[in-house]
């Protein structure tokens, strides 16, 4: 079922799509059953508000209806987010958990610097894992490369490393890898514990 | 300190306790809601903030909900309070009582 009013004015069916737009907008990362029932709910709501309203008229009544219910984009973020959460489901998926995060730290810094900080974490799993499989076809320019100056190099390099040490040698793309997936979990293991309280 | 900020948070602490004591009288639909506890509390109510703190109670399983469609077409999303959500709004009620007692204390010495 759905409900989209008879307006008069073509301008207050305008203004009709364009919020629930910006409603679907918001909440675009939950599932279909999630938004249309949200959807169908707010637009019962707007129905109802709009249609109580004394003035003669429907644009000034739909403005104030949609007013009084407030910014989807404000109000709907805290749903969006505990979906988002929820749908993380047994599987560790960051996308899922950083949206989360992404929802929540609108209102909170300290979400926010949480977010930033496992953005980093990661971007660094996702350079270990680069690295894990490019030194697989290059391995002359990826790895942990100890020069005989001192000078060391942990990636990628264009540079020559015929005179640096290979420190792990065939060891390193197995090492890189491993070290890729352990970080991947952690940090989402850890996300979502957070995420839980 | 801007006491209508802090105000406001008081609000929005209270406001799912208030949900809960208005459902515990009788089931309502989002907006009827909205407007039932505008009427008999002195909280101003912000209309959309009212649905995430409906869903958060409906996942917590303290309210349940169900669609009624109606002569004129418009469906409406009704909510009731359930069993698990009226002992924890007993509980609620003595937490509440608990602090207001303890705040009139602080505030008559």
């Amino acid at each position: 079922m759905d409900i989209d009013p008879k307006f008069q004015e073509k301008v207050s069916k305008k203004i009709w799509d364009d919020y629930i737009y910006r409603v679907s907008r918001t909440i675009r990362h939950l599932n279909k059953e999630q938004r249309n029932e949200i959807k169908l709910e707010l637009k019962s709501h707007l129905f109802e508000s709009f249609s109580e309203r004394e003035s003669d008229n429907e644009v000034e009544n739909l403005i104030d209806a949609m007013e009084s219910l407030g910014k989807p984009e404000e109000y709907l973020k805290t749903i969006a987010a505990d979906k988002v959460l929820k749908g993380t489901g047994k599987f560790l998926n960051p996308k899922n958990l950083m949206l989360g995060v992404f929802y929540s730290s609108v209102t909170s810094l300290k979400l926010g610097a949480l977010m930033i900080s496992f953005g980093i974490g990661y971007l660094t799993s996702l350079i270990f894992a680069l690295i894990g499989i490019i030194r697989i076809f290059s391995p002359e320019h990826a790895g942990f490369f100890i020069y005989p100056n001192g000078g060391y190099i942990i990636g990628l390099t264009g540079a020559s490393t015929l005179a640096a040490r290979d420190v792990f040698g065939a060891w390193t793309s197995p090492l890189f890898l491993l070290v890729a997936i352990i970080l991947y979990i952690s940090l989402s293991v850890s996300l979502k514990r957070i995420l839980k309280q | 300190m801007d006491i209508d900020k802090w105000e406001s948070q008081v609000r929005k602490g209270v406001l799912e306790f208030v949900i809960l004591l208005v459902l515990q009288r009788n089931e309502y639909y989002g907006y009827e809601l909205i407007k039932r506890i505008k009427e008999l509390t002195s909280l101003d109510v912000s209309e959309g903030t009212i649905y995430p703190l409906l869903n958060r109670l409906k996942k917590n399983d303290l309210i349940s909900s169900k669609w009624v469609e109606f002569e004129t077409g418009v469906p409406r999303k009704y909510y009731n309070i359930t069993e698990v959500g009226i002992e924890v709004l007993r509980k609620m009620n003595d937490s509440w009582l608990g602090l207001n007692s303890s705040i009139q204390k602080l505030m008559v010495e």
